[in-house]
């Protein structure tokens, strides 16, 4: 008995995936657990391991191509197709299919989208299939209704806009979302890069968020002085006991989760009508990936991680997110952002927003400046840590006025709160 | 490479058979199945040709029977157990909604329970209320286990052999009212795949999807519909109800905006309801009008000859309700 492997879901939204490689070729022998393939969706790429032991017999879909999800894309085991027997048609009939495998809380989806109200002119009914040809096609609607009504009828059904439709084909332009072929551009000179499924998602988000979401950005000027000097204390002992370095960033999540208790509003969805809070943080973090496209991983109730536990758990998202073996389950479902640009010595940042999330936080270089510093004595100017941190919002969420306040208490966290609290006990 | 026309009864038989004569760890028990071959005939010759050891009699008590069929299972086995009405598996129905469907799960997957619950399901055999009820729903809300519904001779024997080599309990429903009926069967080892759905016609006005006795009744329909009313249905054979394969019924509402669903389960909660459900949700802006279901009426089953006939969905009312609903 041979087994078929099917092109996986690797998201809640996913419908097909490119194979990027094959790690074995026709005639190896396979372990349950080998990598099988490498998978690019429009939303991750991820390895993929084989489930059975056996002989891989066919490839179906080479590395270059796309498979829809639930698509055979191997066979392990049986006899390989040349010398297999002539099948009994029933069996042949009968090929296997499987269900792909869904999300258990996904295994319905929804479509998106809406295409009109369910009555039109004159209260005449609407069937969802018309609406959405009506709406696709650009068919004149009032002409349709008055037609119906003409012949006594109640309600335009798929058959009605068709043959509409074949009488006088569209004279406006489509409507934006029916399928457009457009002709890639010749070249202007030089070089032209095909860009990967990360990045074209990428920026299609980026733009539509862009489109639909009026930013505000406003950023504060922090003093990461008493936050550096705690960094500097632990930084050896957390460098020797996790393999890595205790950065900043930690700390600012840390401190944006505590001032997001005391402003709700930013830690939420907007979906035109309402404001819904989360009650717990799902920390998005931007992480670049070598500048091949950018991914959001998710820590999730970030807000009961110390600096400590939010380092670690950034740290192996990053890592995951570097090595492109992000699951579907760590990219979702996102509440806040921080985008980190520190590490090129910027001095400011205004990011795009994560739809449906309702603001992001940027952070960029902390850099030793002078800086005025207010004693009993009088003020002094003194080299001191200095970083802005900058939030972008959706004004359509709430204010500048909640938001300027967000930043000001993120302000005074980091500057006044006792970081060393954070460390007791544990290195 | 040769065809033969086989009643559904004979491809029980030989489904169990093929799967006996592969893996020495099948066995079956239940009650008459033996000496008797079984009440409704469709286990004659095992006992003679697997012998005492591997074809049981047991006791009248769906408790022993599965839980023997559990136990054996569990050790190693791969039993095939017979509830002889479907409407026993209320008797039972501890172990298949706790017991069974819950084993893999609850032992972090150190056991599992390759059970194949074979039983009688349906009416149309004046059987009265207590033994002709349509109880495929019932097993369909269980997490853990698989159910499935053949309509034809060669599914019978396909889905048996998927049933008997999956790891998870399986529930097979056989049709009481299918047994005497024939269809072609290939030679040979037959194996089909659990989770499919197969399109029995093809056609593009609307999609009638059908399971068990109503397969036969939906294709009957489907005829007199295109021959005398010029509506073109494509009737599909759901055949699996978990793993529900939702491609094949979407892709045909899809291509032809209509759903109507024809079940012999009381219209409350049939598996129809959860199809018509998913196809209103995932397509939508593809239906072009409201999704209907036929069903028997939500009562207890008569056993008089002309209102059992009443109660579950015939050709001629398929026919007459698509006709009206396209036409309205």
């Amino acid at each position: 008995m041979s087994d078929t492997v099917l092109m996986p879901q690797l998201g809640e939204t996913v419908a097909e995936g490119k194979i990027l490689a094959w790690f074995k070729s026709v005639g190896d022998e396979i372990k349950e657990g080998d990598n099988l393939f490498e998978v690019e969706t429009d939303k991750v790429t991820i390895e993929i391991q084989a489930v059975v032991s056996g002989r891989l017999n066919e490839i179906r879909v080479s590395a270059g191509d796309v498979a829809k999800v639930g698509a055979i894309v191997a066979v392990i085991g049986g006899e390989s197709p040349a010398k297999a027997a002539p099948q009994p048609e029933a069996e042949q009939a009968a090929a296997p299919k499987a269900a792909p495998w869904r999300n258990p809380f996904e295994e319905v989806s929804t479509p998106k989208g809406r295409y009109g109200p369910a009555k039109g002119p004159g209260d005449i009914r609407i069937t969802p299939l018309a609406r959405r040809l009506i709406a696709q096609n650009n068919v004149d609607i009032m002409r349709l209704a008055a037609e119906v009504k003409q012949r006594g009828g109640s309600r335009i059904d798929e058959q009605v806009v068709r043959s509409a439709m074949a009488a006088s084909p569209p004279t406006l332009a489509p409507a934006p979302d029916a399928p457009r072929y457009t002709a890639p551009p010749a070249p202007l000179s030089g070089q032209t890069i095909t860009l990967n499924a990360v990045r074209l998602k990428t920026a299609d988000r980026l733009a539509e968020n862009w489109r639909a979401i009026p930013h505000v950005f406003q950023a504060i000027e922090v003093d990461f002085t008493a936050i550096d000097r705690v960094r500097g204390k632990h930084k050896r002992v957390f460098q020797e006991a996790h393999g890595f370095s205790l950065t900043y960033l930690p700390f600012i999540a840390r401190a944006t989760c505590l001032a997001i208790q005391a402003f709700p509003q930013v830690n939420a969805r907007f979906d035109g009508k309402f404001l819904s809070l989360s009650p717990t943080v799902s920390l998005g973090v931007a992480v670049d990936l070598s500048y091949n496209g950018l991914v959001v991983p998710v820590v999730r109730n970030a807000e009961d991680l110390t600096v400590a536990g939010l380092a670690k758990a950034m740290r192996r998202l990053i890592d995951k997110a570097r090595s492109s073996k992000l699951g579907p389950d760590d990219l979702s479902g996102g509440t806040y952002s921080i985008s980190n640009n520190g590490a090129f010595g910027t001095t400011f940042t205004a990011p795009i927003i994560n739809a449906p999330q309702v603001a992001i936080l940027s952070t960029d270089a902390i850099q030793l400046k002078p800086a005025v510093v207010s004693t009993p004595e009088g003020a002094f100017v003194a080299p001191r840590m200095i970083g802005m941190v900058g939030q972008s919002f959706d004004h359509r969420a709430f204010d500048g006025a909640y938001s300027a306040a967000f930043l000001s208490r993120l302000k005074q966290l980091l500057e006044t709160r006792n970081w060393e609290d954070e460390f007791a006990g544990n290195p | 490479m040769g065809v033969a026309e086989l009643s559904y009864r004979d491809a029980v038989i030989r489904g169990i058979a093929q799967e006996m004569d592969r893996d020495k760890r099948v066995v079956f028990l239940g009650e008459d199945i033996g000496k008797a071959g079984g009440v409704f005939k469709s286990t004659v010759g095992l006992y003679e040709q697997f012998g005492p050891l591997r074809v049981r009699d047991t006791p009248i008590s769906e408790q022993a029977i599965l839980g023997a069929a559990m136990g054996a299972a569990m050790t190693g086995l791969r039993p095939i157990a017979e509830i002889m009405f479907a409407d026993f598996l209320a008797v039972c129905f501890d172990y298949v909604a706790n017991e069974m469907s819950k084993l893999h799960y609850m032992t972090n997957g150190q056991l599992s329970c390759p059970v194949v619950i074979r039983t009688g399901n349906g009416g149309g055999a004046r059987f009265g209320a207590q033994h002709s009820q349509s109880v495929e729903n019932w097993t369909m809300m269980i997490p853990g286990v698989k159910v499935v519904a053949p309509s034809s001779p060669v599914d019978v024997i396909g889905l048996m052999a998927a049933a008997v080599r999956d790891p998870d309990p399986v529930i097979f429903h056989e049709h009481k009212s299918l047994y005497a009926t024939k269809g072609e069967v290939p030679d040979g080892v037959i194996v089909d795949t659990l989770g499919t759905a197969k399109i029995v016609r093809a056609g593009g006005d609307c999609t009638i999807v059908a399971l068990a006795l109503m397969v036969p009744r939906a294709l009957e329909a489907a005829a007199m519909l295109a021959s005398e009313h010029g509506i073109d249905a494509e009737v599909i054979d759901v055949r699996s109800l978990v793993p529900l394969d939702t491609q094949t019924i979407l892709g045909s509402v899809s291509k032809t905006g209509r759903l109507f669903t024809v079940e012999e389960n009381p219209r409350l909660c049939g598996w129809g309801a959860e199809i018509a459900s998913i196809v209103a949700d995932e397509i939508f802006w593809d239906l072009d009008g409201p999704i209907v279901r036929i069903t028997t009426p939500h009562i207890p089953l008569p056993a008089a000859d002309h209102l059992e006939d009443l109660a579950l969905p015939s050709a001629a009312r398929i026919v007459d309700k698509v006709r009206r609903v396209l036409k309205a």
